[in-house]
């Protein structure tokens, strides 16, 4: 049985958004940070790249489609960490919580 | 910017997480940063320009390229040295007179990133995903590539396994240049087949 990530010859999507000839491999900070993430991950062995991949696959339809790329590889990769015990849910919600919070400081000086 | 979702930010998220694991001593941000530097300072399409400068100057390496595409990297000093996958294959396909190739990940963005960098944002869109296998000659007009109707296109879905470049055409008119003006000829779209070299 096939999920919503095996988009190939899905019909309904729209023109191939297109780019500059040459843009930047990153745009934002944080599709840099989340990239190497993964790749660092799976190359010292806190993760195949199996079950990474796995993780991205089960995501619900209408999170898949309406996430970004760099998304769909963040909500697999806290997916993976936590369900293999890597990290505590709640640790992350509360760094999650000290990050936004000093992001809040540091913005209004 | 105050919205009425308050579920932290995609940036929030991933500092969070480099900020816990960086923490727990699972993985630096020293690491990351030396290996998005890597990326962005030695992977990228001007050696996937070079490896085609080379294969239309040098008929051996050429055919060793075709035909074992790991070998042909070897060869040029420009193995899979990520040391991610030593076992992914890396595979040329080569654009004549009569075929048009074109290559794509249906499902994720599987591409030659240890040579060519991170593959660009409307590879990885869902529209050129799920497009280009049903209609190749419709998307390639989007991005400006007429075909004529004698030239079949043949479109290569990359896996976890095997990642594809397209070595195109030489153009008409390069006859005499060096391995570094050859190169300048190939834009990273010629690489995935979604343009041709330019003529000179």
């Amino acid at each position: 049985m096939t999920r919503i990530h095996d988009v190939g010859g899905r019909r309904g999507f729209g023109p191939v958004p297109q780019a500059e000839e040459v843009e930047p491999p990153f745009t934002e900070t944080w599709h840099a940070r989340v990239f190497a993430l993964v790749r660092v991950l799976i190359a010292r062995g806190v993760m195949s790249h199996n079950e990474f991949r796995f993780a991205r696959e089960q995501m619900p339809p209408n999170t898949y489609l309406s996430a970004s790329y760099y998304e769909r590889l963040l909500h697999a990769l806290e997916t993976v960490l936590v369900a293999d015990g890597v990290l505590d849910a709640e640790d992350l919600a509360r760094e999650q919580g000290a990050v936004a919070g000093k992001a809040q400081t540091d913005a209004h000086g | 910017m105050p919205t009425a979702d308050h579920s932290p930010t995609p940036a929030v998220r991933t500092a969070a997480l480099e900020r816990l694991l960086d923490r727990r001593g699972v993985v630096s941000s020293t690491e990351l940063d030396d290996w998005i530097d890597d990326v962005v300072s030695r992977r990228n399409p001007a050696a996937g320009a070079t490896v085609v400068a080379r294969a239309w100057t040098e008929p051996a390496l050429r055919e060793l390229l075709l035909t074992d595409g790991n070998a042909g990297l070897d060869a040029m000093g420009l193995g899979w040295a990520f040391g991610l996958h030593a076992d992914r294959r890396f595979q040329v396909v080569e654009n004549t007179a009569r075929v048009h190739n074109v290559v794509v990940c249906t499902l994720c963005s599987c591409y030659p990133t240890a040579l060519l960098g991170p593959p660009p944002g409307w590879y990885k869109s869902d529209a050129y995903r799920a497009r280009v296998v049903l209609e190749p000659r419709a998307v390639l007009r989007e991005f400006g590539l007429e075909l004529d109707d004698d030239v079949a296109v043949r479109v290569w879905d990359s896996t976890a396994q095997t990642r594809y470049m397209v070595l195109p055409a030489r153009p008409a008119g390069a006859q005499g240049l060096s391995v570094e003006e050859l190169a300048e000829l190939v834009p990273r779209n010629a690489l995935v087949g979604t343009a041709l070299a330019r003529r000179p």
